[in-house]
């Protein structure tokens, strides 16, 4: 096998997503099918036979300790830590070049500005920014993008030589620990790493092209305009957009990161979200946002709370007398975290591991109850269940520690 | 023969930094001139005519509204903003080819690889790193160079052509009012705002060289060491060492921006011995001693930092201040700091000053949560017994009015 892979990575709740761009990136590279990255199971919601792309799955990528990898991740997370995994596994079944395409893009005409860049260099990135932002909000706008990366993660090409495989390396190394969403202390899930890029890699190859992944950060710098059916970005038509936080069940919403931006003001362009829209529920995206993750719960099917898997990673090697981390019997990991570190008087007033390590993460929160597991304890308490439930998007029965009504309802709410 | 130079910035306080850059930049590149700007007044202290290089003043700067900008960085993010007009200024004076190197630093050897990059690019930058770091921690070690940003802001290169301009243009803008330690939101002085110029300006090439531009956060990856008389890093001959948040007065500890003891730094150890021994040959002692032009307002009070913010984040509606290091007159900056805010009991009022002191500080919230009215006099106290000292307030800006 040779020649070039494109992929993108989904959980089944996105299918749809995948299926508009295998069928836009076939119209235009009808000689290039859509390696689909399935980070989920299919749990009887669709047959792989019958995708418009090539499945694969996180089974196919002979990674080490799946379990753990899937729990240590959120949804979220795993999607884009499986980013350089992916590119490494397509580079090994033998594909000189591997580009991986955010699945809420549009193919609207040819990538070859993306691969003249991939016969150019190794690793391949497109900036978010290639003009210095104008208006009142440049500043902000800039301060965004320095907190979340200067180059889009939605476009990675890479190649199978020696700065490809190095770029891989540091890549997938960082976000197998470190691939989360805590700006104030350097991360944003993949794309921070990717500052790095230019400094390691003389290979690089930046995509210039304003045409190519154009997204709610680059306007209305790239003026956006319909000619017929062809949407012009700066009197060029677009190759290839990107609809990055664009929901098309809040149509007038350009991005729901980025409030200051109005339909009305990309004028006739915001044509091409109402067909994008379209596209997405002809693909069947009513039923596909449903389809529920196979992984955000444990085996009896309470949800994982984020905070539990960040637990466990910081176990490292300790969390392996859990055995598997799903589980949720005598032993298992989540009758640990419900377990106390410190007991009070009466029902309701111990703190579990769970509130603990919420604590821990919480300088606030420390500054609030200084003692929280002595003088300040039933304050934390009374936090967790009036504040720390729904900051934390954790579910109820977490409360407290192992009470009675745990061992009667495996299942809760 | 290309026209080239190069160029610090230093305060009074820094001066035997800038003349230890200055005469080790001298020794390598005979003929190459050296310009130091002084971010600062001589006030007597020295005479600029006498130093061995060329002294550049502020006045010859062209900075927009240079009063307010004075007065709204303290002294070291004042330097760091400064950068991009010096450049601009030199440029204007007709070198092509010309270097930025922060005061800290220490020329070893010839800085050809900035200089090479010059030939074919309009902008230099040279990255904190040039490889990943490995070992125990990596990517910890790494997330605060994320957060400081990729390229060092310690040595720079800028090339007459092209896209310069642009970029000092754009540099200079982000700057004049986001030159602020905040990494939280994105700034970190200067330097943050250079992860963008690969984006913009395609005409930016990066230094390479591991023997240019090493300092504590990768001296010891690339073994900096004396061998057979010469200094190499990675293999290289070192041009530049860099040695930021290093203070002479404590010459055992590598920098305040980490925990690193001298002992720990091995063979390298000796290259910041014989940094100490340059910087007191050069009268560190004493130039530490040289205080600040711009610390005090004009009535000889000194300068809060709080006092600074205040005036930065009013933005263009400080304009009706004047000047504002003028302390007279009711339409003073000064003296409006010192206006009593909304009087609910009659008694002493507190100040605005206090009340931004107030306003930014969530424990003096919890401590005092009504400071205008039932909790003012036990406000009132928390300010005169610790509030002067923990924000370095003199009595006649934040005594009772």
């Amino acid at each position: 096998m040779s020649g070039l892979a494109v992929c993108t990575i989904v959980s089944k709740n996105y299918l749809a997503y995948a299926r508009v761009l295998a069928r836009s990136l076939g119209r235009h590279h009808p000689d290039l099918p859509l390696h689909v990255l399935v980070v989920d199971c299919a749990d009887g919601c669709f047959r792989a036979s019958e995708e418009p792309f090539e499945v694969l799955w996180l089974d196919d990528l002979d990674l080490a300790d799946l379990r753990t990898l899937r729990f240590r991740n959120s949804q979220q997370e795993l999607l884009v830590s499986a980013k350089p995994l992916l590119l490494s596994h397509l580079l090994d079944l033998g594909f000189d070049r591997a580009l991986l395409l955010d699945a809420d893009m549009l193919v609207l005409d040819r990538l070859d500005p993306v691969l003249e860049a991939m016969q150019r260099g190794s690793p391949v990135l497109t900036p978010h920014l290639l003009e210095p932002p104008s208006g009142p909000d440049r500043i902000e706008r800039e301060l965004n993008i320095l907190l979340s990366g200067t180059y889009n993660g939605g476009v990675v090409g890479v190649s199978d030589t020696a700065a490809g495989g190095s770029f891989l390396e540091h890549w997938g190394e960082r976000l197998a620990t470190h691939c989360r969403s805590d700006v104030t202390r350097g991360m944003y899930f993949d794309q921070r790493w990717l500052d790095f890029v230019p400094s390691h890699e003389p290979s690089l190859a930046v995509v210039r092209d304003p045409t190519v992944n154009v997204g709610h950060w680059a306007l209305p710098e790239r003026r956006l305009e319909m000619e017929g059916e062809t949407l012009l970005v700066g009197g060029r038509p677009c190759r290839l957009f990107h609809f990055s936080g664009f929901e098309p069940w809040h149509p007038e919403r350009v991005s729901k990161r980025a409030a200051r931006l109005r339909m009305q003001d990309l004028g006739s362009g915001a044509a091409v979200f109402t067909r994008y829209a379209e596209l997405l529920r002809d693909a069947g995206i009513d039923r596909t946002r449903w389809f529920p993750y196979s992984f955000g719960r444990f085996d009896g099917g309470v949800e994982i709370p984020d905070i539990a898997r960040l637990v466990h990673r910081e176990l490292g090697e300790g969390a392996k007398r859990f055995g598997d981390p799903f589980a949720d019997g005598r032993g298992s990991f989540l009758r640990w975290l419900r377990a106390p570190v410190a007991r009070g008087r009466g029902p309701g007033t111990a703190v579990s591991r769970l509130w603990d390590a919420v604590y821990r993460s919480r300088p606030d929160l420390q500054e609030l109850f200084p003692d929280h597991l002595g003088a300040d304890r039933a304050g934390f308490v009374a936090w967790t269940a009036e504040r720390g439930l729904a900051e934390h998007r954790i579910d109820g029965g977490w409360l407290g520690c192992e009470t009675p009504r745990w061992r009667l309802r495996r299942r809760w709410g | 023969m290309t026209a080239r130079a190069a160029c610090t910035i230093a305060a009074k306080e820094q001066w035997a930094l800038a003349r230890v850059v200055a005469a080790s930049f001298a020794e390598h590149h005979p003929g190459t001139p050296m310009f130091v700007l002084l971010a600062d007044e001589p006030d007597g202290a020295f005479d600029p005519a006498a130093e061995p290089f060329e002294v550049v003043r502020l006045s010859e700067l062209e900075l927009p509204d240079r009063r307010s900008l004075l007065f709204r960085y303290a002294q070291q993010p004042l330097s760091y903003a400064l950068t991009p007009y010096l450049l601009g200024l030199l440029l204007d004076r007709g070198y092509e080819q010309v270097l930025f190197i922060k005061q800290e630093s220490l020329v070893t050897g010839e800085l050809e690889a900035p200089f090479a990059t010059l030939e074919t690019s309009a902008i230099a930058l040279t990255p904190h790193l040039l490889e990943p770091l490995s070992g125990e921690g990596a990517a910890d070690r790494e997330l605060p160079i994320l957060l400081a940003g990729a390229y060092n802001g310690g040595i720079l290169g800028i090339a007459d052509r092209g896209q310069a301009r642009a970029f000092l243009e754009w540099w200079q803008d982000r700057v004049l009012n986001h030159c602020l330690h905040a990494p939280e939101d994105g700034l970190h002085y200067e330097q943050r705002w250079l992860d963008l110029a690969l984006s913009y300006f395609d005409q930016t090439g990066i230094v390479r060289d591991p023997g240019c531009n090493v300092g504590h956060w990768n001296a010891r990856q690339r073994g900096l060491r004396m061998e057979g008389g010469r200094l190499v890093a990675g293999g290289h001959r070192c041009s530049l060492v860099r040695f930021s948040g290093f203070d002479e007065r404590e010459p055992e500890r590598v920098t305040r921006y980490a925990d690193m003891r001298l002992a720990d730094m091995g063979p390298a150890a000796e290259v910041w011995r014989l940094y100490t021994e340059r910087l007191l040959a050069a009268e560190a002692q004493t130039t530490r001693e040289w205080g600040y032009a711009y610390d005090h307002f004009d009535n000889g009070v000194r300068i809060p930092p709080l006092a600074r913010t205040i005036f930065g984040e009013l933005g263009d509606s400080a304009r009706r201040f004047g000047d504002p290091f003028c302390a007279d007159g009711d339409t003073s900056f000064f003296g409006w700091l010192r206006e009593p805010v909304a009087v609910q009991a009659p008694g002493p009022p507190v100040t605005r000053l206090w009340d931004e002191v107030h306003r930014r500080r969530t424990d003096l919230q919890r401590a005092f949560p009504d400071h205008r009215g039932a909790d003012r006099d036990r406000f009132l106290d928390w300010t005169a017994a610790s509030g002067t000292g923990e924000h370095g307030v003199e009595e006649r800006l934040g005594g009772s009015p």
